[in-house]
């Protein structure tokens, strides 16, 4: 008696089983972009917000008043583009659905990404959140009031490529697990920045054409943080470390505060504090 | 008398000669030569490999006749490291173009490099970006004209070899089909509201239907507005009510039309003067704005990229497919698990008999100590970390403190679970052996083995009756609480047993006369000593 049939039948039932079974599918990606043109508007409250993939934004150079090119998983997105005439309120990014999840089958399919351009000729207030993305944000020529940038794992860039074309009050950057870098935060303008970090390298580029004086404040929680300061600005600095390093070069110290030299003569003066629990603070000047 | 010499075969009428095959041979050699010499000189110094621009310069001698390739739609991809472009062809084609990561690649194959940050990237991205912005005819004027300027000396090839790729495209004319207004369905008939078109993908499958109708069978009902075949134009001097929905046509607004319009499979251009009141959506086209007003929102959606449309289109697994898919999924879990309880047992056996006898003795308490278990995970994970993160040095320890701690629960329950299997599998040996059956190899492999069979077979049946409306749900939902049951005692004893070391619970304190696995170790007499199992550290009982 021999069992070589019945098993060579198992494996074969097996392996149809294994082979047999359609492969699932794969991740469908669809291509859509929204515009809206600007009829008189003087601003816009506009919310951004993108879970995964590349997101660029920038200033527009149609006369549309946002506009957004998206290449997303329908499996996984779906495209959000709410405005609100009577308050100029808008929102834009994508929304879970289904059953989430990463599923990958190609270094393709992870490349879902927007971009966003909005008018420079309004006045915008932005809520910018993001998440598993690589993020380029280039608020050069825009008119940004008052801003909000929240991203948890990503590697991010924040640029002021060309100096604000609006007053701005605050703005607030909040990165969790993330690498981010924010360039020529003095082209904002704005005056009280804040920044909260979690776990991550963080580069804040203080560089720029301060229209006034500003005040900076970095938590940052493990990582490190490297300051780039401009020379042409009076700098005084408040460090509140843990277990952080922290070098004071070109800076003296008088009682708690570090002063950058000539501090009283320079027309614009910033004041930074920072609070970092693990890490290194580095400190370099740049002209 | 000796026999005729037959002829060969190939000397018969209607076959080559060798002689003639060897000339044809030296001829085809010739021209071979003669066409790859000019290409691999075309090819360059700088040129990756002279061998892949012979083959592509012969295969567009030879295939494409340097015709144009026709494009009935185009793509942008746009990623950090990459910008591509893809160009559907007539004939079901694509060509995709893309700079990526130092690489110029066309239809993935590297045909060049490109410095990245250089004039050719800046080039290249500027044109990607064109193409976003427009439809596929005026993109390709755009791209036949496209001359990066600045490159440096090893960029010069390879720019030129995009541009001739570029301009060996043209944009293939759309078959469309006669204008024709689309009558009204019955009240029971296909009705398609355009009050909304903030969501076109969810639009897109009922005007799909629609469109793939052919025009002589389609009635079609668009509340407060009209639906039409082919192209369309509404005149500088008119004013068009409602909303207006295009099949296969490009619609051309020179007036005003109060609503909504949309468009598949074709382009709205708005022209100067122009006014739409509502949305306007172009799906698998594009939307022109040529100084016209639009109102309300602009929208577009391509058709969903190749290679992966067809799974959306794909029709819903069968009975059949499910029951094959959920049993080639039951499969694997089970071999998974027996892998890992195989080597559980070769690697911690006297834990694992520990963990499982008191899962055997101490059922109950493990029940309940286990679902305390589960309910403590999360609050004891928040103190061990807001502990160390207090403490000086805990800070640093909080990765691996993490990591250690999600292993351990991981170990926990997966252990467990294999332990409820392990006595499960035990005891049903047993009481075989009891009633006189005899079992081949009574140990800790088979009795995993059994005891996963038994566990998993209530996945076995919901995978053979899943399928059953409610009754399929309902047999998932008891295998679920089943599966959380097992491997919360499990979880319990293994606690309890403190992964095996303690074994105060697994009954091993009841006098040797009283232990009920006399079947398997020694005569079933009362009275005599039996034969002892193989020996345990620290075992109580023989003590």
């Amino acid at each position: 008696m021999t069992y070589a049939v019945p098993f060579r039948s198992a494996v074969v039932a097996f392996a149809g089983l294994l082979f047999g079974v359609p492969v699932v599918s794969a991740q469908t990606m669809r291509t859509t972009t929204v515009t809206r043109q600007r009829h008189g508007e003087k601003s816009l409250n506009a919310k951004i917000d993108f879970g995964a993939g590349m997101l660029t934004l920038r200033a527009g150079t149609s006369p549309a008043l946002y506009r957004m090119s998206l290449r997303y998983d329908a499996e996984r997105f779906s495209p959000v583009s709410r405005f609100s005439s009577a308050d100029n309120q808008l929102v834009l990014g994508v929304q879970n659905v289904g059953t989430g999840g990463l599923r990958v089958s190609s270094r393709r399919h992870l490349e879902q990404n927007a971009t966003v351009e909005l008018s420079p000729e309004v006045d915008l207030s932005l809520d910018v959140t993001f998440g598993a993305v690589e993020a380029a944000l280039d608020f050069g020529g825009l008119r940004i009031t008052d801003a909000r940038i929240r991203t948890t794992a990503s590697k991010s860039s924040l640029h002021f490529s060309r100096p604000n074309r609006a007053a701005c009050s605050t703005l607030e950057l909040n990165a969790g697990a993330a690498e981010f870098e924010a360039l020529k935060l003095g082209n904002s303008g704005c005056r009280e920045i804040t920044f909260d970090g979690g776990v991550g390298e963080v580069t804040l580029d203080m560089s720029g054409a301060w229209p006034s004086d500003a005040r900076l404040i970095a938590r940052v929680a493990v990582g490190g943080l490297t300051l780039r300061l401009p020379r042409n600005a009076g700098v005084e600095l408040t460090v509140d470390r843990f277990l952080a390093s922290f070098s004071p070069a070109g800076f003296t110290r008088r009682g708690s505060s570090y002063f950058s030299d000539g501090f009283e003569g320079k027309t614009r003066h910033l004041r930074i504090g920072i609070t970092s629990k693990v890490g290194d603070v580095k400190v370099e000047w740049v002209n | 008398m000796p026999e005729p010499l037959r002829q060969p075969r190939h000397a018969k009428r209607g076959y080559i000669s060798r002689r003639t095959f060897r000339v044809a041979g030296w001829l085809c050699a010739t021209a071979l030569g003669l066409v790859a010499g000019p290409a691999v000189a075309f090819a360059g110094p700088g040129s990756l490999d002279p061998r892949n621009h012979s083959l592509d310069y012969l295969r567009n001698l030879l295939s494409q006749s340097n015709r144009p390739a026709l494009v009935t739609e185009h793509g942008v991809s746009i990623a950090p490291e990459r910008m591509g472009l893809s160009f559907r062809l007539t004939g079901e084609r694509t060509i995709e173009i893309a700079l990526s990561e130092g690489d110029v690649l066309i239809d993935e194959k590297t045909v060049g490099h490109y410095q990245p940050g250089g004039h050719l990237q800046a080039s290249w991205r500027d044109l990607v970006l064109e193409a976003s912005r427009h439809p596929t005819a005026e993109f390709l004027i755009l791209a036949h004209g496209w001359e990066p300027e600045g490159l440096a000396d090893n960029e010069t090839p390879v720019a030129h070899r995009l541009h001739t790729k570029l301009t060996s495209l043209s944009a293939a004319a759309r078959q469309t089909p006669s204008p024709q207004a689309i009558p009204e369905a019955p009240s029971t008939g296909l009705t398609i509201s355009l009050d909304n078109l903030t969501d076109p993908a969810a639009l897109e499958p009922i005007f799909r239907r629609a469109a793939q109708t052919p025009p002589s069978q389609l009635k079609l009902t668009i509340p407060g507005g009209h639906a039409r075949f082919g192209n369309y134009s509404i005149g500088s001097g008119e004013s068009f009510a409602g909303h207006l929905l295009l099949l296969k046509g490009d619609a051309n607004v020179y007036g005003v039309l109060n609503g909504n319009l949309a468009t598949v499979d074709g382009n709205i251009v708005i022209h100067p003067g122009a006014v739409v009141t509502g949305d306007v959506l172009a799906m698998g086209g594009t939307v022109q704005d040529a100084g016209g007003e639009i109102r309300g929102e602009i929208r577009t959606l391509a058709p969903a990229e190749r290679g992966v449309a067809a799974t959306a289109a794909a029709p819903p697994l069968g009975a059949i497919q499910i029951l094959l898919r959920n049993t080639a999924g039951l499969v694997g879990v089970f071999f998974t698990l027996a892998a890992l309880g195989f080597g559980l047992v070769l690697f911690g056996r006297p834990n694992l008999e520990v963990v499982a006898d008191t899962v055997s003795h101490t059922f109950g308490r493990s029940f309940v100590v286990g679902l305390l278990a589960q309910m403590l995970i999360l609050p004891t994970f928040g103190m061990l970390f807001v502990g160390l993160l207090l403490s000086v040095v805990g800070v640093l320890l909080i990765p691996f403190a993490v990591l250690a701690y999600v292993l351990l629960l991981l170990i926990g329950v997966v252990g467990g679970y294999l332990a409820v299997a392990h006595a499960l599998g035990e005891n049903y040996t047993r009481r075989r052996l009891a009633m006189g059956n005899s079992v081949v190899s009574p140990n800790s492999y088979r009795y995993m083995l059994v005891g996963l069979v038994a566990m998993l077979g209530f996945w076995a049946a919901w995978v053979l009756f899943g399928w059953v409306p409610v009754a399929g749900t309902m047999m998932k939902v008891a295998a679920f609480v089943v599966t959380w049951f097992m491997a919360t005692v499990g979880f319990g004893a293994t606690l309890l047993s403190r992964a095996g070391i303690r074994e105060s619970f697994t009954g091993r304190l009841v006098p040797a006369e009283a232990l009920t696995d006399e079947y398997l170790w020694a005569t079933p007499q009362f009275g005599v000593p039996a034969a002892k199992r193989p020996p345990t550290r620290g075992t109580i009982k023989d003590q």
